[in-house]
């Protein structure tokens, strides 16, 4: 009998919070349409500035809907976002970053020093980035730095403590052509809250939302994210 | 214990090593504090640790993949060193160099409340935002 009442204790302590969420859910959908739509004034003036580097994960599904993709992108532009790092875990969106590309006006593919170039001009940098950016290119940097640390010691010099370092570590990650900076803000479009295997060692003080599935994209929750950050 | 114990006081070194080896022969839970722990780090030394493998002879530079430096990093010893759900308190969004490697696939739970006041009721919020999740790294019923 106790075991009973438990159970059924535990059920509706489940459907309370169910209840719960399905009543944020509704108060988010509302007042996306709010902010889309232009009654609520405070999203109308974003300070975009503090935001200097924004990375999109698209969960791998998710990455196959290109167009969704490129309406997000197009979006980030428009509120003047100037660099963006958009990954998947697979590659899917490397592979098709030609079709990106040229669906879209004043966004050019991210160069080193495009954080200077680009101050005060209307162009968007946009990355692409995928699995072989995050462990595996941290595996192949691992390698590089031991090559250079065996070569020094065949030469008589033991100069571990100054090859193993997090800079050093940052340097051979550029020169496996996985460098890049450290995202501000992390959006995460997928069914899952997690960052997906992006590259992890650009993600110290990144701050990470998650935006839900990319099927539900939505203009205003995309501005109410992107504000929210502006105020920290 | 996971990070950098150098840094840490005399005393509190003692104790954690007491504690350790009290609990070293229990077998129900595994906990893992990381205190002074930084994520770069943990991957940094891991690669000095093969580094030194490779100097002795254990392993060749062409034997470094991403399963190798796991095994190197301080949460080798555990048999899941990857979380499914990570809970991070106090309203803030960012991992603040946490668990580098281990966190790809994990869950993230941000809540608002402080640490102090992270109790039940928090906890079960966050077991059932885990629990809603539908993806390929396990569905609800899963």
């Amino acid at each position: 009998m106790s075991s009973l009442a438990i159970h059924l204790l535990w059920l509706l302590i489940h459907l309370v919070i169910s209840i719960f969420f399905f009543v944020l859910k509704i108060a988010n959908v509302l007042e996306s349409y709010l902010i889309s739509s232009g009654f609520l004034k405070k999203y109308e003036s974003i300070n975009v500035g503090k935001l200097r580097y924004l990375a999109v994960v698209v969960d791998s599904e998710d990455a196959l809907q290109i167009n969704k993709v490129i309406k997000l992108v197009q979006w980030l532009a428009d509120i003047g976002v100037k660099h963006v790092c958009l990954y998947d875990n697979e590659g899917i969106l490397k592979k098709s970053k030609d079709i990106i590309l040229k669906n879209l006006s004043c966004v050019k593919l991210f160069e080193e020093g495009d954080e200077q170039s680009l101050r005060g001009k209307k162009t968007m940098s946009l990355e692409f980035a995928s699995q072989s950016d995050g462990k595996e290119a941290l595996a192949k940097a691992a390698n590089l730095l031991l090559k250079k640390h065996l070569k020094l010691r065949s030469l008589g010099e033991n100069q571990e403590e100054k090859i193993f370092t997090e800079a050093h570590m940052t340097e051979a990650l550029r020169a496996v052509g996985s460098g890049g900076p450290e995202p501000d803000l992390l959006l995460v479009y997928g069914p899952v809250r997690c960052h997906l295997g992006f590259p992890a060692w650009r993600l110290r003080y990144t701050e990470i939302v998650h935006m839900g599935p990319l099927k539900s994209l939505k203009y205003g929750s995309l501005l109410k994210a992107i504000y929210k950050f502006t105020l920290g | 214990m996971a990070g950098d114990s150098s840094k840490l006081t005399k005393s509190l070194r003692r104790v954690l090593i007491k504690v350790e080896q009290l609990t070293k022969q229990n077998s129900q839970f595994h906990l893992i504090f990381a205190i002074n722990y930084s994520r770069k780090s943990d991957v940094t030394q891991a690669c000095k640790s093969i580094a030194h493998r490779v100097k002795d002879s254990l392993i060749h530079p062409e034997d470094i993949d991403e399963e190798l430096i796991e095994k190197e990093l301080a949460t080798s010893c555990v048999e899941f060193p990857c979380p499914d759900l990570l809970i991070r308190t106090s309203g803030e969004l960012r991992l603040r160099n946490f668990m580098l490697w281990q966190l790809a696939h994990t869950e993230l739970y941000f809540t608002q409340a402080l640490w102090p006041d992270f109790g039940k009721t928090e906890f079960v919020k966050a077991l059932r935002s885990f629990q809603q999740r539908h993806g390929p790294y396990g569905s609800p019923n899963d």
